[in-house]
């Protein structure tokens, strides 16, 4: 670099820096990156992988920082395209992504020698090592007595003790990292023999080509040693000929010298990291039973275990549903409130239907998610940051084994019963890719609460309501509750043979290892709790409310043009003109004299034939919406489909109410108000709803519905993916748009047979 | 012997892990080197996975992860 001009000392001491953070699961890295990056940080996605991306800028005395967290992982011997993504950070291999000028890595200091397996390979990198032992409050409390001193003196690299759940240690952190030069190298630890270095360096140079750059040593080095690795994988596809031939021969060679791959790098690492802190730890025997330990017989206990963990599960499901209802209502209200206001300040107009029906419809069908997420999330980051997860993953292993999944899939999946927004954010528990992809997949299988209102709606219009079994006058099992029960299920069930189709023919040949740590059972840190649910919502919020909000704006206006809605406003103006006038007639009615009874009964008069003529306008203003929604875009659409949904048993009117309800299913029933000329304000409980879906007559006059196509369309709702904000948090997690449309098309699909068969079957029994 | 063969609260050394596929090395790098010891603490409700203590740290494994283990109670 000859010709680099002079740069000041001050400019060099302002360069940015970046600093990757990486360490082992369960270390306390998540709260580590809080701490240090403030809880401001950009969250999104690398290209190509379903890592999720997190940097937070700081500026430490003056000098700008992109603190980089990766990925919590064992080991850096990639096996799959997500864990090569941490490699290619550290390696300045990933594009949107400098190259680290120091790493940090962050260990248990409860489990030191276990972690320095990943630590060792990090030293291996070339890049300078500020190393953290996290909890060291826990460490000590468990006996295990550390001289960090000794440590860095030993290893020659700044080692750090810290507590980060209450932020100590972190002071000295920012220095040790201040105090490092940008561009500086490390000497690699290089632990294995000379034989596999030559190794190396042959295998280095079989790979150089001279168009392209030199393969980092490092990446050599995982050549060789990952057996069925991702770097080899890689190799196997993009290498010259005669490469693999290489390398096999270069493994047994080495095999052949008596340094077999991959148990070397194992046996080395680990004597190496023994050795090392034979004499810097001090810890108790090792067969000594913990605190946790005792825990652990009780809460994964043959009978106590299951009864705790059902008993749990039913709890955190139970406060989803009764804390997130009133906050839905509030949320609800408050939707209410502002249209309210927009409609006293703006005439209707087109203007009007924009904000009420479009802007203040798709902010509500954002915010309505968020009680759910934030309870869910609550729950879950107290159960992870306790350690109980695990143990959950741990008792439920065998029972989702059955279904090709592991334990790690039971919460995500329970979750999803409530809303599968959260449910698929919770898979990010689930490291296997695949596994984790299954599990999003059948997620949105799962019986959500916005389902619930479509089940009503039909299940009150259509089944009778026949008890079978009342105790004391109260009926307990009715033909009513069964059918919302098997509604409830049918989802479920049908999940079992997809996660089984997608893992034995669509992902086959990957068998995840369930090798899984406990860790020790600890009190949850607030801090870390509060500032993971309000990260999970903020994302949300941002990403996938953004699109959520666009498709409801599109739909809205699918079902707003081309139709000319003079007409509909004027008769609109005249109501609320009438209501306004009824309203001030009310109050000269209530402070009226009584004894002046020939005024009153004047008042009383003109009130009578007000509401009279409301009530006429009312119904014209029905009958023009429900035309103009008829004629517009959606309108079209649901006619053009009538064909298809013919088998089902639906006339168009059913399937426009399908396509507007794709931002979310339970719009079919405001849709269905609208179309059969109720107006927009309709619940499903409505009594004029269920009477004119009764009433609705095909054009030859028989009725529409009967009880196969009301369980025709239940069935339909069950498995079709009309959620807008799921599909998006599909794309949001997967970091791409083939999942989501993979999720929509073979939903649909499904759903559109369960319908089908049920209608027929249906009409054949009735 | 297998590491699925020993009885809760027994402690084993490790001889030998079989195979050079995602299991075996995902089980190296988490500690499980010949001449380490491990013992069972407990199992899952349904008798599968099971809980080990090795290198000061609690593991959980499946019976046929544990399977590719060879040890020897000590």
């Amino acid at each position: 670099m000859i010709n680099t001009p002079a740069v000041p000392p001050t400019a060099v001491q302002q360069k940015k820096m970046t600093i990757a953070i990486i360490g082992n699961p369960n270390t306390g890295k998540s709260t580590l990156f809080n701490q240090l990056s403030g809880g401001h940080a950009h969250i999104g996605n690398f290209p190509g992988v379903t890592v999720e991306k997190k940097i937070g800028s700081v500026t430490w005395e003056g000098r700008p920082i992109d603190l980089v967290d990766l990925p919590g992982t064992y080991s850096l011997a990639p096996r799959s395209i997500d864990e090569m993504l941490a490699v290619d950070v550290l390696l300045g291999r990933q594009k949107s992504v400098p190259r680290p000028d120091a790493i940090i890595c962050i260990a248990d200091a409860s489990n030191l020698e276990r972690n320095f397996y990943l630590f060792s390979q990090i030293l291996d990198l070339s890049i300078p090592v500020v190393l953290v032992l996290n909890m060291c409050d826990l460490a000590r409390s468990r006996g295990i007595e550390i001289d960090a001193q000794a440590l860095s003196q030993k290893l020659n690299i700044p080692v750090i003790c810290t507590e980060a759940h209450h932020g100590k240690g972190l002071k000295e952190l920012k220095a040790a990292i201040l105090k490092i030069e940008a561009g500086a190298a490390h000497l690699p630890l290089a632990l294995f023999p000379n034989a596999f270095y030559s190794e190396r360096n042959q295998l280095r140079e079989k790979l150089q080509s001279p168009q392209e750059q030199a393969a980092p040593d490092f990446l050599v080095d995982r050549l060789l040693l990952d057996v069925g690795g991702y770097v080899e994988s890689y190799f196997e596809h993009h290498a010259k000929n005669g490469l693999m031939d290489h390398l096999h021969e270069a493994r047994s060679r080495l095999k052949a010298a008596g340094f077999a791959v991959p148990a070397m790098e194992a046996r080395l690492r680990y004597g190496w990291s023994r050795e090392l802190l034979q004499d810097v730890v001090q810890h108790p025997s090792d067969h000594r039973v913990t605190a946790s330990d005792k825990i652990d017989r009780w809460l994964t206990h043959r009978v106590f275990g299951f009864l705790f963990f059902f008993l749990l599960m039913f709890f955190v499901f139970q406060s989803v549903f009764t804390w997130a209802g009133p906050a839905m209502e509030l949320i609800e209200a408050g939707q209410g409130l502002v249209d309210g206001a927009v409609e006293s300040v703006i005439s209707p107009g087109p203007l009007r239907s924009l904000l009420v029906d479009g802007v203040s419809a798709g902010v509500g069908g954002v915010l309505i998610f968020l009680p759910q997420i934030v309870i869910l999330y609550f729950f879950i980051a107290v159960l992870e940051d306790s350690g109980y997860m695990a143990r959950a993953a741990f008792i439920m292993d065998r029972l989702m084994r059955s279904l090709g999944l592991s334990g790690k899939s039971f919460i995500p999946l329970m979750s999803s019963f409530a809303c599968a927004v959260p449910g698929i954010m919770a898979t990010r528990v689930i490291e296997n890719r695949h596994e984790r992809l299954t599990t999003i997949l059948v997620a949105p299988l799962m019986s959500c609460s916005a389902r619930w209102p479509v089940y009503t709606l039909f299940i009150a219009a259509f089944i009778p309501n026949i008890a079978y079994l009342s105790i004391a006058s109260s009926p307990v099992v009715t033909l009513q509750g069964i059918v919302l029960f098997a509604m409830s299920s049918i989802g479920a069930l049908i999940a079992i043979p997809v996660a089984w189709f997608l893992k034995r023919v669509c992902f086959k040949g990957d068998v995840a290892p369930f090798v899984m740590e406990l860790p020790g059972y600890k009190w949850p840190s607030p801090r870390n709790v509060i500032f993971r649910v309000y990260n999970r919502a903020k994302s949300f919020v941002v990403k996938a409310g953004t699109l959520i909000f666009m498709t409801s704006i599109l739909i809205w206006a699918a079902g707003y043009f081309p139709g000319d809605h003079s007409e509909q406003f004027q008769v609109q103006n005249q109501i609320e003109a009438n209501d306004a006038s009824l309203a001030s007639l009310n109050t000269q009615i209530a402070v009226a004299d009584e004894t002046a009874t020939a005024s009153l009964k004047e008042l009383q008069n003109q009130q009578e034939s007000l509401a009279a003529e409301q009530a006429v306008l009312n119904a014209k203003q029905n009958l023009v919406s429900s035309q103009l929604v008829e004629n517009s875009f959606l309108g079209m659409a649901g006619h053009w489909i009538e064909p298809v949904v013919k088998p089902l048993g639906w006339d168009w009117k059913i399937g426009v109410g399908v396509i507007a309800s794709f931002p979310a299913r339970e719009v079919i029933i405001s849709t269905l108000g609208t179309i059969y000329s109720l107006g927009g304000d309709i619940g499903e409980d409505d009594e004029g709803l269920i009477g004119s879906v009764r009433a609705a007559t095909w054009p030859d006059g028989r009725k529409v519905f009967n009880i196969p196509v009301a369980i025709s369309i239940m069935v339909f709702f069950a498995l079709c993916a009309q959620c807008a904000a799921t599909l998006m948090v599909i794309r949001r997690e997967t970091n791409s748009w083939f999942w989501p449309v993979v999720s929509f098309t073979y939903m649909t699909a499904l759903a559109y047979v369960g319908a089908f068969i049920s209608y027929q079957v249906g009409m054949l029994l009735v | 012997m297998t590491l699925n063969q020993i009885v809760k609260g027994q402690v084993a050394r490790i001889t030998q892990i079989h195979g050079e596929d995602a299991i075996s090395i995902r089980l190296m790098e988490m500690g499980l080197i010949d001449g380490e010891q491990i013992q069972l603490l407990g199992k899952a409700p349904l008798g599968d996975p099971l809980e080990f203590a090795v290198r000061g740290y609690r593991l959980s494994l499946r019976l046929n992860e544990a399977k590719c283990v060879e040890v020897e109670v000590i």
